[in-house]
């Protein structure tokens, strides 16, 4: 009888099975394996143990561009790789869209940039983008190392493309990547994006 | 003298922005103290470019402007027309293309205004967009004159700020909503006004503040309300405001503007409890794989096994020469199953549309359906165990019953069984039913079908394979021992759904009809033993059994008409509990307190085991108690209209079904799963006490 009675609860329990759609901070990030603009192939699960950031990039996109043009994002991207962290910077817009660009137009662009990201994610079929439900450029991810999203949403708390704004701007990545780095508890894990929609095309 | 505010040389009212241009517009040529008068700024935008509402939706940013006036001057916020939905592949954002007026109510303070000039000076950025966006800011100013002529002059622009003032949402007194946030879906339900009674809904933007996705929302009709089931955002909702609901009416479109009358707490914080891994929505595939999978089981409940082991039984003695008739049989019995499982959904929806409130396990409720499915399964236990003969039980014994009559036979049969089935689809899959019950037609009838499809799988198995009857064991003797043990199963139903008629009818006609089907069945085993003519045994075993069904059946209606709830405290479980009313929860959420709405019934075998796990847990029932928590039970094994309406205000036709209601009228309200364990039950709870109580913060 006892049996039967939990061999119910689990064909109930299976009856409740979801098929998930927006992301849940908290909950383990999806797996991918994305192709970089160096050629090299980037696996998450083989990042565990690392604090990994996504970045959603468009090298157009005036939110972006407040954020690159002030060497905000190349200094963050700096501090916390030097401390261990993964940055990928990814490129979502689809071939034709604004914002496309081909492995070496994308490191040269990189380069001009001043970036440190880690990799450059070349996403023009937009899997990743949609798999993370990445919406704006920029839009953030932030990963811990067990593999949990512990972050995302906007990269500063001024939704504006004005660079002026940067300054009394709360930085959602710093304060996340501070707070993990030192054991603190993470205040803030989910805001809502702001900048460009991301170039999926249709 | 009419001034014109083009007449205003130096100040500069038209901005060439990138795509598009911005002008500074009024509705009067001059302004009248004390009176309020209506600016505004209109972007004009190039073709395919377009402009943002105050949420954007998935990206883009909402229109900022800044407009500076004297001191003594009311200024009301920025009025924002209804936007329109505008897609870019999985993109959804809401905005304005061709042309968008904002705009502003304006009051000069009568005694104050001494100068005969009114500046306004603005100051704006929008994002103009097209694939790509281009950040556009402007700086208008001007100044209008002041009249104190009772009638100021309307201005060539004034038709459009009627035209505006015509598709601003407004706010509709008349509108209630309900609002439950569970497991990533926000489900909304609008009680419409008279008013808008025939107006249908066609689409809702929801507000920033609202913690819901831009995707469109589902939009369907539900006992004269309209339900919207939209995503919540992974951010969690910041104000009470939920968004703009647009009603088709037959003067044209109606924008409303929507709040919160209830609100959830089951917002999620960092940690990954496991509340969040048990929604109670399931997803179209998933609910159809879940029924499909839920319908194959039921064959092996106990209300539905003896009757599927007749039908192989029949085939297994019918032998191999027989194959090519078993299998036609099979087909026929799987029909009938599909077509019952359809003709039961079809009585759903004709009930529902009737504005009955049924659910699943509604026919539960009804003291003659279990007395009549009490008695239906008595006689099938005197066939199982021989007293009587049916062509569906013992096909294939001999009299030439495989033929056509076999056929039909197979066919009913296959009737028979979803109607034994449906005691056990009630208490087991009530939960997943009632929530296919709520969705459109099509969806409806899928899950029934899928269900049906599970329920025939072995027959249809072995009408596609006859092979597959290798795997099964050789006919022998041990079919008649098996045959007459099923008995025990039937029985124990038969005793099952007395104990159910005791509850939802009373005591004394429960035991008045268990009487009279006891005296049933002794009196058709002697009638079979008496006599061995077939007609006479017939004729008075169905005698018999009309006289039972005759005694029972006025023992219920004499005494089994369903009474109301009553109102007493009971105690199950070790814990204490009131009995549910809509009026007793809100004057308990009004004296400050939390409440725990436990939606149960006696035939749900979930419910009862969520009981026996969760609430005779002694943690449980101290957390209950240490938080101060009331405990309502909400009994919805007889028919209870207030308990149904209950349900489907929240979207559920079934039990089980939990609820944490928040102190104070417009608390918040969660719904715990469906399925607990003590561990789920605390972290609900937790999460749902501690998150709203940093709300009030």
């Amino acid at each position: 009888m006892k049996k039967s009675i939990i061999c119910w609860l689990g064909a109930l329990l299976a009856l409740q099975v979801y098929t998930a759609s927006a992301l849940e901070s908290g909950a383990m990030a999806p797996p991918f394996q994305a192709e970089g603009a160096d050629g090299k192939i980037h696996d998450l699960s083989a990042l565990r143990g690392k604090y990994v950031v996504l970045e959603w990039f468009n090298k157009g996109c005036p939110y972006v561009r407040k954020h690159y043009d002030s060497k905000a994002m190349q200094n963050l991207q700096k501090e916390y790789t030097g401390k261990g962290v993964v940055w990928f910077t990814v490129l979502s817009s689809s071939k034709g869209s604004q914002g496309f660009a081909t492995g070496p137009e994308a490191i040269q662009e990189a380069k001009s940039q001043g970036a440190s990201a880690s990799a450059l994610l070349l996403d023009a079929e937009g899997k990743l983008g949609k798999l993370y439900g990445a919406k704006t450029t920029p839009h953030l991810f932030i990963i811990d190392p067990k593999g949990v999203l512990i972050y995302q949403g906007a990269i500063d708390d001024h939704p504006t493309s004005d660079k002026g704004d940067l300054a009394g701007a709360t930085n959602y990545v710093k304060k996340t990547l501070d707070s993990a780095l030192s054991g603190k508890k993470i205040e803030v894990t989910a805001t809502k994006p702001y900048g460009c929609s991301v170039k999926y095309g249709n | 003298m009419a001034f014109t505010a083009q007449g205003q040389g130096a100040d500069s009212i038209e901005a060439a922005l990138p795509h598009a241009k911005a002008e500074l517009i009024s509705e009067y040529d001059s302004f009248v103290p004390s009176e309020s008068f209506y600016v505004g700024v209109r972007i004009d935008l190039e073709k395919g470019w377009h402009t943002y509402w105050a949420n954007p939706g998935d990206s883009g940013a909402p229109a900022k402007i800044r407009v500076r006036v004297p001191e003594h001057t009311a200024i009301g916020p920025i009025l924002w027309p209804t936007p329109e939905r505008i897609l870019t592949g999985p993109i959804t954002t809401f905005g304005y293309e061709n042309s968008v007026l904002f705009a502003w109510e304006l009051k000069i303070a009568a005694d104050k205004l001494h100068e005969e000039k009114f500046p306004i000076d603005i100051q704006g950025e929008v994002l103009v967009c097209k694939e790509i966006c281009i950040p556009a800011r402007f700086s208008l100013r001007t100044h209008f004159p002041v009249t104190r002529l009772i009638q100021a002059k309307k201005s060539g622009n004034a038709s459009q700020f009627a035209e505006l003032r015509k598709i601003l949402p407004a706010e509709e007194p008349g509108l209630r909503t309900q609002v439950l946030r569970e497991n990533g879906q926000v489900r909304i339900t609008l009680k419409a006004p008279e008013r808008l009674k025939r107006a249908k809904l066609i689409e809702f933007f929801p507000y920033s503040e609202a913690g819901i996705e831009a995707k469109r929302s589902r939009i369907t009709r539900m006992g004269g309300n309209w339900v919207l089931q939209a995503e919540a955002s992974s951010v969690a909702k910041s104000g009470e405001g939920l968004g703009v609901a647009l009603f088709e009416t037959s003067q044209g479109t109606e924008a409303v503007m929507l709040g919160e009358t209830a609100i959830s707490g089951t917002e999620r914080d960092g940690s990954s409890d496991a509340t969040n891994r048990f929604p109670g929505v399931l997803g179209f595939l998933t609910s159809l794989f879940f029924a499909f999978l839920g319908g194959a089981m039921l064959n092996l409940m106990p209300c539905v096994f003896p009757v599927l082991f007749m039908k192989v039984y029949g085939i297994l003695k019918q032998g191999a020469e027989k194959e090519q008739e078993s299998r036609i049989e099979n087909l026929f019995y799987s029909a009938g199953v599909l077509i019952t499982f359809l003709l039961f959904a079809g009585l759903l929806v004709l009930l529902r549309e009737a504005g009955a409130a049924v659910g699943w396990g509604f026919q539960l409720q009804s003291p003659f359906v279990v007395l009549a499915l009490s008695i239906l399964f008595s006689i099938l236990a005197l066939g199982f165990y021989g007293v009587f003969h049916f062509d569906f039980i013992d096909a294939g014994i001999g009299q030439g019953l495989v033929s056509k009559g076999g056929r039909i036979g197979a066919f009913f049969a296959g009737m028979l069984s979803v109607i034994v089935a449906s005691p056990c689809t009630a208490p087991f899959m009530g939960a997943s039913i009632g929530y296919a019950m709520t969705m459109p037609l099509p969806i409806l009838f899928s899950v029934f079908l899928a269900l049906g499809t599970g329920l025939a799988l072995p027959t249809l198995a072995l009408a596609i394979s006859p092979s597959l009857l290798r795997f099964l064991p050789k006919p022998g003797a041990w079919m008649d021992v098996l045959k007459r043990v099923l008995t025990l199963p039937m029985i124990a139903t038969v005793g099952w759904l007395l104990w159910l008629l005791s509850r939802i009818s009373t005591e004394q006609a429960a035991v008045h009809s268990g009487i009279a089907i006891l005296i049933g069945v002794i009196a058709s085993v002697l009638i079979a033993r008496s006599t061995p003519s077939r007609n006479i045994q017939r004729t008075s075993t169905a005698l018999v059994w009309i006289l039972v069904i005759a005694w029972a059946g006025v023992k219920v209606a004499v005494k089994g008409e369903p009474t109301s709830n009553s109102s007493a405290t009971v105690e199950k479980s070790g814990i204490l509990w009131s009995a549910y009313s809509p009026e007793r929860a809100a004057k308990l959420r009004k004296e400050g307190k939390w409440v725990f709405v436990d939606f149960t019934a006696d035939w749900c075998i979930t419910c009862k085991v969520n009981e026996r796990v969760t609430f005779h847990d002694k943690e449980v029932q101290a957390i209950l108690k240490d938080r101060g928590i009331v405990t309502l039970l909400a009994d919805w094994t007889k028919r209870d209209p207030v308990i149904t309406r209950a349900l489907t205000e929240r979207g559920r036709i079934g039990v089980p079904f939990y609820l944490l209601l928040a102190p104070g009228e417009n608390g918040a309200e969660t719904a715990l799963p469906e399925i607990l364990t003590p561990g789920i039950f605390k972290n609900a709870i937790a999460a749902a006490m501690g998150e709203t109580k940093g709300m009030e913060k």
